[in-house]
């Protein structure tokens, strides 16, 4: 009886599961178009203009990727308009890089759009966030021949960019928390067609609500991310040095390349005077890879590592007063006044970068140690 | 799988109405062995009609003056034995015998039958000699004497012994068992020579007798155990059992589960291991292969080489088998999951690639998964059908050939003839046939249900899969234990196979009177 119980209970189970919400969601792969980039733009007469890319797997199909332009409302309601368009049916399981136009990042509530990435569980929210200098259009049609499928290029240069602390990266999922964390604005990486090739130019960086603010190039991004103590891979940095001896060329040979191997930071927080005061220390070991003037790092290691750290000291400085005056403050630093001055910032908590980080005495030391000068002295 | 139930049910109904196919060819009893010769021969003739290859030798026999017969069957019986042992003797070297000329021979006198054979029994009726002639004794009827004589000269064909090509071995011995029981049980005491393996001989099926031994140690089996499988054994109600698969179905505990539920053997070393470990072998006359009880589902994966080779590597191999166990019940089905449902999960280069060769294919995945796992299963079947060279042959034109041409002309994807065949050689990693065969079987299911439901689909085919296990049992004992129930110090040789001198005790799983196996031969793990 036993058996016979089992196998009643057994074919329950299967009945039972025909009953699964798993059961009717049934896409086979060829019936999917994979959408690997979606492109967010406004036009002249400020309409929403969506553009979608996707691959094509049929062999018959001479070009490897399709591109839909249309306009809509939503992107929901986008994607009814490019399923009347595109091959098949739309999936953005597997999507890539959203190219969000400067135009809209310009206006106040755009965030907003991105509600249905959020929202839909089948969507991916790493895909990357990616502000374009420019029109997205031509990015979105852009061909080249050198490269693979522009969506998988452009993935793939915003990782290693960003792996070599280049550019800032926002996944939706990070730009969500970014966004709805008072004490720290949200960045994207920048992108711009530029001579028929696709240019990284460094980070945009954005306010609260997700309005365009500023943007910072490659240097800058590097200190921000040593600021931020968020060193990825190899971080090489150049320096011109004022107070070595210039001999006269048309090259500059006061510079020097080193790697910057780790970044230990320490930041206190004071608050005096209706002023946040943050005291940045930077502790950082270097290895040299390139010098262009004579100099005995052997002997005379202190006095090259004092003037590396006043040149870094100076770059931070002015990097963070770009900030200051641009009124953004991606560095963390908000998280820190959150956590050891809680009183002070709870009053200005909702208007951090405005009212406090712009107002506030930021004193960068760099403190750093040569520790290999390369295989010639 | 309800319908089914009925349908057999109705036949064995059926079946119960008509009488019991075996108590009519029971046969009848014939009686003893009468004193006169004449109506012996008759009898004889009588029981064993139409048999050619019966030989009646009749002859003078001098010690009681008077006529003898000696009844063999030709080529069940050793001529060589006849001729030399016992013919000669009985007609010719008969003088010095202790019996006074026509007087009478009885039991007493038995041993002073001039044969020079070991063995000899006496037989009083007909039923013993039936049993005796048909397993290659020659029977000596004399006139005169209400008795007659029982000598051991079988010499049927038999097979030398060899290396068991379903469960070849690298390290392992290299000798299988035969189809001669008596030749079995010698390769299993070679294994075990104690006075603590007893042999329990049992003979079933009622037109034609098999003789089954049950093999245990007497100081390590649960004597419940061995009471469980006599029982089972002796209620046996069959014409006659050819093998030993016909044996495992005759008596396992879940006649429909997939799963083997005893292990069957070809091998002397594992079954002598698993005798020490306290299970229950029996061995089936006529059969190559013997069958152990209870088994566990570790034994599916125990091979014996991992005994022999270093136990890093028998622990690798041991996990390299879960693995791909799993893998063969249920790749394909994740596969035609993954691309009819959840796409999600694969990666985005391996998307496009498989995207690009679904392209071209006409058929869903199912189909596509159907077409070449019936196509590798053709083959399979083909390939043990065909003499070995032709047999490779079949291999390497249906997996090369017919694989690679159905990929250009786009009846199925290159994945998935990578999916079918990765499946394929994970299901032979298995060193048990019969499990091996089951996890194919497993897999078509899955697929069904994985096309249907998806990944959730496959989750609910592992769950059934589980409760099964764990509620299957082998000889009455669980079938899943070490693993469900939980028997943690068991655990030393299933996932894992740890050093020899770790495992110092019998599994508790088969509940051995005897725990202990060896002493510590090494202490901290230092080398005394």
């Amino acid at each position: 009886m036993r058996k016979k119980q089992f196998c009643c209970m057994t074919v329950a189970v299967c009945l039972l599961s025909l009953l699964l919400s798993g059961c009717k969601d049934r896409l086979d792969l060829e019936n999917i178009t994979l959408v690997l980039m979606v492109g967010i733009d406004l036009d002249e007469d400020n309409n929403l203009v969506l553009y979608s890319s996707s691959p094509v797997f049929s062999k018959e199909a001479k070009s490897k990727n399709e591109t839909s332009k249309v306009t809509a409302t939503t992107i929901r309601e986008a994607r009814g308009e490019l399923e009347a368009r595109v091959s098949a049916l739309i999936s953005i399981g597997k999507l890539q890089n959203v190219l969000i136009g400067k135009r809209v990042l310009r206006h106040k509530g755009w965030v907003q759009l991105l509600d249905v990435l959020y929202r839909d569980s089948k969507a991916k929210t790493n895909a990357r966030l990616i502000a374009v200098d420019g029109p997205v259009e031509p990015v979105m049609y852009f061909a080249p021949d050198d490269k693979r499928r522009l969506s998988l290029h452009i993935a793939k240069l915003v990782d290693t960019a960003h792996e070599r602390n280049l550019v800032e990266k926002s996944t939706l999922f990070e730009f969500h928390r970014l966004l709805f964390d008072k004490s720290i604005t949200p960045y994207m990486t920048e992108l711009r067609l530029s001579n028929s090739e696709i240019v990284l130019p460094g980070t945009a960086l954005l306010d609260n609500e997700g309005i365009y603010r500023t943007s910072i190039n490659l240097e800058e991004n590097e200190l921000l991310q040593i600021i931020q103590d968020e060193k990825l891979a190899d971080l090489s940095l150049t320096l011109v040095l004022p107070d070595v001896k210039h001999e006269k060329s048309v090259f500059e040979t006061r510079a020097i390349s080193f790697y910057v191997t780790d970044v230990k930071r320490k930041v206190s927080v004071g608050y005096a005077g209706g002023k946040f005061i943050f005291d940045i220390d930077l502790d950082l070991p270097i290895h040299l890879t390139e010098r262009l003037f004579a100099y005995n790092v052997d002997k005379n290691a202190t006095r090259l590592e004092a003037m590396i750290d006043k040149q870094l000291e100076q770059q931070m400085g002015k990097l963070i007063a770009k900030l200051q005056k641009a009124k953004v403050d991606p560095t963390g630093l908000g998280l820190f006044a959150r956590a050891y001055q809680y009183a002070a910032y709870k009053k200005v908590s909702d208007g951090w970068e405005k009212d406090a980080f712009a107002k506030a005495d930021v004193r960068i030391r760099v403190d750093t140690e040569i520790k290999d000068y390369g295989e010639m002295r | 799988m309800e319908l089914l139930l009925r349908i057999i049910k109705y036949f064995n109904r059926r079946s119960l109405q008509t009488s019991s196919p075996s108590s009519g060819n029971r046969a009848p009893a014939r009686g003893h062995v009468h004193s006169q010769l004449k109506a012996n021969i008759e009898a004889i003739r009588a029981i064993f009609s139409k048999a050619p290859d019966m030989v009646m030798r009749s002859f003078f026999y001098r010690p009681t003056e008077s006529h003898a017969v000696l009844v063999y069957f030709d080529g069940l019986a050793d001529k060589n034995s006849i001729n030399n042992n016992v013919l000669y003797q009985l007609m010719f070297e008969s003088e010095d015998i202790g019996v006074a000329k026509g007087g009478r021979l009885g039991k007493r006198t038995l041993p002073l039958l001039p044969v020079t054979l070991g063995h000899i029994t006496t037989i009083s009726s007909f039923d013993q000699f039936e049993l005796a002639i048909l397993h290659g004794k020659s029977v000596l009827f004399i006139d005169g004497v209400e008795q007659a004589y029982a000598f051991n000269t079988q010499g049927w064909p038999q097979r030398a012994i060899s290396d068991s090509q379903i469960e070849a071995s690298l390290k392992g011995a290299h000798q299988g068992f035969i189809e001669t029981s008596e030749m079995n049980v010698a390769l299993i005491r070679r294994y075990i020579s104690s006075r603590e393996l007893k042999i329990k001989e049992l003979s079933v099926g009622s037109r034609v007798a098999s003789k089954l031994s049950i093999l245990y140690l007497e100081d390590v089996t649960e004597p419940e155990l061995l009471a469980e499988m006599e029982r089972r054994l002796t209620s046996l109600n069959v014409d006659c059992i050819l093998n030993t698969g016909e044996l495992a179905e005759l008596i396992e505990d879940n006649p429909f589960s997939l799963l083997p539920q005893f292990i069957t053997t070809e091998r002397p070393d594992t079954a002598a291991s698993q005798i020490l470990q306290g299970r229950l072998c029996v061995i089936v006359d006529r059969s190559s292969s013997v069958l152990i009880a209870p088994a566990g589902i570790a034994a599916f994966f125990q091979g014996i080489d991992d005994y022999s080779t270093r136990w890093p590597v028998a622990t690798f191999m041991r996990l390299l088998r879960f693995f791909a166990c799993f893998l063969a019940a249920f790749l394909p089905g994740i596969y035609i999951a993954c691309i009819s449902f959840n796409h999600e999960v694969i990666p985005l280069d391996l998307i496009l690639s498989i995207g690009q060769f679904r392209a071209a294919v006409p058929f869903p995945p199912l189909i596509e998964a159907l077409i070449m796992e019936i196509t590798l299963e053709m083959l399979r079947e083909a390939g043990i059908r065909l003499p070995a060279p032709v047999g490779q042959t079949v291999g390497i034109v249906g997996g090369i050939v017919i694989g690679q041409a159905a990929v250009q002309a786009g009846i199925v994807s290159n994945l998935m003839v990578v999916v079918v065949s990765s499946t394929a050689v994970a299901s032979f990693i298995l060193p048990n046939y019969d499990m091996a065969s089951a996890i194919r079987l497993i897999r078509f299911p899955v697929m069904l249900i994985a096309s249907m439901f998806g990944i959730v689909g496959i989750i609910v085919a592992f769950m059934v899969l589980i409760a099964h296990l764990i509620s299957l049992t082998s000889l009455s004992e669980p079938f899943s234990v070490p693993i469900a129930p939980i028997r943690i110090s068991d655990w030393k040789d299933v996932f894992v196979r740890l050093p020899l001198w770790k495992m110092t005790t019998r599994p508790r799983s088969v509940r051995s009177l005897q725990k202990k196996r060896m002493g510590s031969n090494r202490s901290d793990g230092e080398n005394k």
